[in-house]
């Protein structure tokens, strides 16, 4: 811990849960992810219903 | 050139590789002659792709949401309007003429040191309009002119998104936009550039032929006539029947090729980026930590999503990214190749294949060459593997790999493979490796979730929106309209009844008369007497004799145009082309001036984009002088060094102090150390950011020399928000942090980026502007008039005096001085 504090890192998430000092935004980046991947998942879905029902939008050129 | 110089001088040099460069460049230039002998071999296909008409909808939605994300991208910049692009901001009008456009003024007078006002003569005008630095703001600049030039380049932009008078909007907003650039470049980035090269091509599309005010009031006029398709026509179009009926079109056919090369310059982009990204942060796989955990650009703290994924998937992430934006331009080749196999060109003779396949072995051993030569001057000296061992392992791999790509072709050309899978039998051939391997599919869904991850986890403007806007660019014209189709459905299903109409409707016929489809070809012996002038001219030019090289150009040019001209004549005597074949974009002369305008727009583009390496050094300058006129106008003059060779391991800031006549010091909070600079989530781009980065930034060994520029503004500024009284002094420190390494946090835990600064930060005074005596750091009495503050004293402002008058006066005398003589000695 003594060094942790000396090279200014925070304390690892097992610990930190307990510490008075851990942030909830820290948590929010993986919310973030995981709406780019939902994003994601929707477009693909999409570009598959288009590609299944209209061959045409395999013309390229 | 001088800042070009002192890079040089600043650099070390690598002699060995310097040596080989001669080599390089040769080689490079026999590469060059033999794929332009392939690209004649394959004439006919290539002014096909080219110069072939296409469904205008990709270009026409292109053109609306291009031109609402130049409008987005530079109400970005509404904070800091006033600070860049104002006589009251960083620059003041003449300071700006003299730092950004130096040449163009240097015939331009400076009133405040009773020079003449204006342009000295004729000469010194035409000077100025030889430049690309074009801009009214560098005349007009006060904050009422700007907003008056700002309110003119939206209305003309939104004018051009919705496609009203599109051809006269787009070039007047396209000027406009480079008139912004122009008079303070300093917010640029890799983003604006990505604008410039697109804007440029999108110019030469007809973009207002489909969903556009222009199209939309032809097809009234047209309807209300009686004149346009509709119903059946539409739906199953017939070009003869049409044509009986003198029916027109709602969506008239466009040349294709500016949307080929907006789909070129951008596998340019990542091609160049992907290759130059060099660095052992990119071996390691550690880029994406580095980038995401740059205080200036997160929305949301990564540190605790950097520790569980900085490092693995981050390192997957990172090499995947790599690997794609290297081999992105495949999907190019794809394209092409499918393409080509679906037009069904003539069978080749045994001649044409035997000439075509020699020619791309000799283009791929060339390029083992070229690789072979620069092994040694980019081999670690330590590394555990001799050279020639590597060298001999690269050859034989190349080899194999020239070998397999060229039986896999044959295979899947001519002899497809087949596969049985759970049953069902499947057909490998060309068309499915192109969709699948090549395909769209991959490499476009590939950077959706790229720019996707790095738009939702990081701020950077609006440059992940344009690189994700490009790909609209990679679908053709008929699958816009059925995805704009299949939108429409969902609306419908949403709003419950017929909000729009969803009938597909199809573009022109390409068998309606009144296209191009003569026969006029310029002839392959005539191309490849350019060619070859072409080459000699270059060689004539390095090891003479120089004499040759003038009229070797001209001999080629002449044959060209010569036969150009020639094929255009015989062309009328010969019956046109079948109305079941494809018709050309233009008549022979349109399709000669822009085939000469694409061929030497690419070749430009790829001599200037050639590393910056020492062993290119003897020619690349050299080579790129004859393009660099032409790029540096057309503002397609491009380099993609983002986060190359590697990504910045640290944080730094920009911090301003003012120290004020009482010795109180105020610190301006200018920069993301400063709580209130740092919202989380953060939303908008502020742009201040990224201009702090390149302010404290140092290129080869200096400061930026906006730096003192900066601080005298804040003496400036200071004055004007403090009744006209000015600040003893401004000093710019520079603050920085060392970003933990992946494997420190993963180990240690997560930082605090504040705590990591308060602690481990550095900083140090890099800039001090005494107020009182530097340079322009007065708030001038012309502003304090503007502002009804108390006037300074005389002399007590200390405008920079360029002197420029006399200067001008000189060469011109020492150039009729010249000319004088040079008339005597003749």
């Amino acid at each position: 811990m003594h060094t942790q504090l000396i090279l200014g890192i925070a304390p690892l998430i097992e610990t930190s849960l307990e510490n008075p000092g851990v942030r909830v935004i820290d948590f929010a980046a993986f919310g973030v992810l995981a709406l780019v991947w939902v994003f994601v998942g929707l477009l693909l879905l999409f570009v598959r219903s288009l590609l299944r029902d209209d061959n045409n939008l395999q013309r390229g050129l | 050139m001088l800042a070009f110089h002192s890079f040089l001088a600043d650099r070390i040099v690598n002699t060995e590789a310097v040596a080989l460069s001669p080599t390089i460049g040769w080689l490079l230039l026999t590469c060059a002659i033999v794929f332009g002998l392939l690209m004649i071999s394959y004439r006919e296909q290539w002014r096909r792709l080219w110069l072939r008409l296409e469904d205008p909808r990709t270009i026409g939605i292109f053109r609306f949401l291009f031109a609402i994300a130049i409008l987005l991208n530079v109400n970005g910049l509404w904070e800091h309007f006033h600070y860049l692009f104002t006589d009251e901001g960083i620059f003041f009008t003449d300071t700006a003429r003299e730092v950004l456009a130096k040449k163009q003024f240097a015939g331009f007078g400076d009133v405040r040191a009773g020079e003449p006002a204006g342009f000295f003569d004729t000469q010194a005008m035409w000077n100025f309009f030889k430049g690309n630095k074009l801009s009214p703001l560098f005349f007009w600049d006060s904050p009422t002119a700007f907003w008056t030039y700002l309110i003119i380049f939206e209305a003309v932009t939104l004018a051009f998104a919705l496609g009203f008078r599109a051809r006269v909007t787009g070039v007047l907003s396209f000027f406009m936009w480079h008139g912004l650039c122009a008079r303070n470049p300093l917010f640029m980035e890799g983003t604006d550039a990505v604008y410039s090269c697109m804007f440029f091509y999108l110019l030469f599309a007809k973009s207002g032929h489909a969903y556009s005010i222009d199209n939309w009031l032809r097809c009234r006029k047209l309807r209300r006539k009686g004149l346009l398709q509709t119903g059946e026509q539409v739906a199953k179009p017939d070009g003869q029947e049409t044509a009986k009926q003198a029916l027109q079109p709602i969506y008239r056919l466009i040349p294709a090729w500016p949307r080929l090369l907006m789909m070129l310059q951008v596998a340019t982009i990542y091609l160049f980026t992907g290759s130059a990204k060099t660095g052992h942060v990119w071996m390691r796989g550690d880029s994406l930590y580095y980038a995401l955990n740059m205080d200036h650009f997160y929305r949301v703290p990564p540190q605790l999503l950097s520790q569980v994924f900085g490092t693995n998937v981050f390192r997957v992430m990172t090499w995947t990214v790599h690997v794609w934006q290297i081999s992105f331009f495949l999907v190019i080749v794809g394209l092409i190749l499918r393409w080509a196999h679906r037009q069904k060109f003539a069978p080749t003779t045994l001649g044409q294949r035997v000439l075509r396949r020699s020619l791309w072995v000799v283009l791929g051993l060339l390029a083992l060459a070229v690789a072979e030569v620069a092994w040694p001057v980019h081999y670690p000296a330590k590394a555990s593997l001799p050279l020639v061992h590597v060298q001999w392992i690269f050859g034989v791999a190349w080899v194999a790999l020239m070998a397999v790509v060229g039986w896999g072709l044959y295979r899947l050309r001519n002899r497809p493979f087949n596969v049985t899978l759970a049953g069902r039998r499947y057909t490998l051939d060309l068309d499915w490796f192109c969709s699948w391997v090549l395909g769209r599919r991959v490499f476009l869904t590939l950077g959706l979730l790229f720019h996707g991850h790095i738009m939702a986890l990081m701020n950077i403007g609006m440059f992940a929106p344009i690189m994700m806007l490009t790909y609209v660019v990679f679908l053709n014209g008929h699958e816009v309209g059925l995805i704009v189709q299949r939108l429409g459905r969902g609306l419908n299903r949403l709003a419950g009844r017929n909000v729009v109409d969803t009938t597909f409707v199809w573009a022109q016929h390409p068998s309606a008369p009144g296209l191009a489809r003569d026969r006029a070809q310029v002839p392959g012996w005539v191309l490849v007497v350019t060619l070859g002038c072409l080459a000699g001219a270059v060689a004539t030019k390095v090891l003479g004799p120089k004499t040759w090289t003038s009229p070797l150009l001209w001999l080629g040019g002449g044959t060209l145009v010569a036969g150009a001209v020639v094929a255009a004549i015989r062309a009328r005597r010969q019956a046109p082309l079948a109305t079941d074949s494809l018709p050309w974009a233009y008549g022979p002369l349109g399709r000669f001036v822009a085939n000469t305008l694409i061929i030497y727009h690419i070749t430009a583009v790829a001599v200037w984009t050639l590393p910056v390496k020492d062993c290119l050094s003897t020619f690349r300058t050299q080579a790129a002088k004859p393009f660099r006129g032409w790029l540096v106008h057309t503002h397609t003059a491009q380099s993609w060094n983002m986060f190359s060779p590697n990504p910045p391991r640290s944080n730094t800031f920009l911090r301003v102090l003012v120290h004020d006549t009482d010795g109180e010091v105020y610190d301006l909070n200018t920069d993301v150390y400063a709580p209130e600079q740092r919202p989380i989530p953060w939303i908008f781009n502020d742009r201040m950011r990224k201009m702090n980065r390149r302010i404290t930034g140092r290129r080869h060994g200096k400061n930026s020399w906006y730096l003192k520029w900066h601080a005298r503004y804040h003496c400036r500024e200071w004055a004007l928000q403090n009744g006209g009284e000015a600040p003893k002094k401004v000093e710019i420190v520079k603050m920085n942090y060392r970003i933990p390494t992946p494997e420190q946090v993963k180990t240690r835990g997560y930082y605090i980026p504040e705590i990591q600064l308060a602690k481990f930060g550095k900083q140090r005074v890099i800039h001090t502007a005494e107020c009182a005596t530097a340079p322009e750091a007065q708030l001038p009495n012309w502003m304090r008039e503007r502002y009804g503050l108390p006037l300074l004293p005389e002399g007590a402002e200390k405008p920079w005096i360029k002197h420029r008058h006399k200067k001008w006066e000189r060469k011109q005398k020492r150039l009729a001085k010249r000319r004088a003589q040079q008339r005597e000695s003749k």
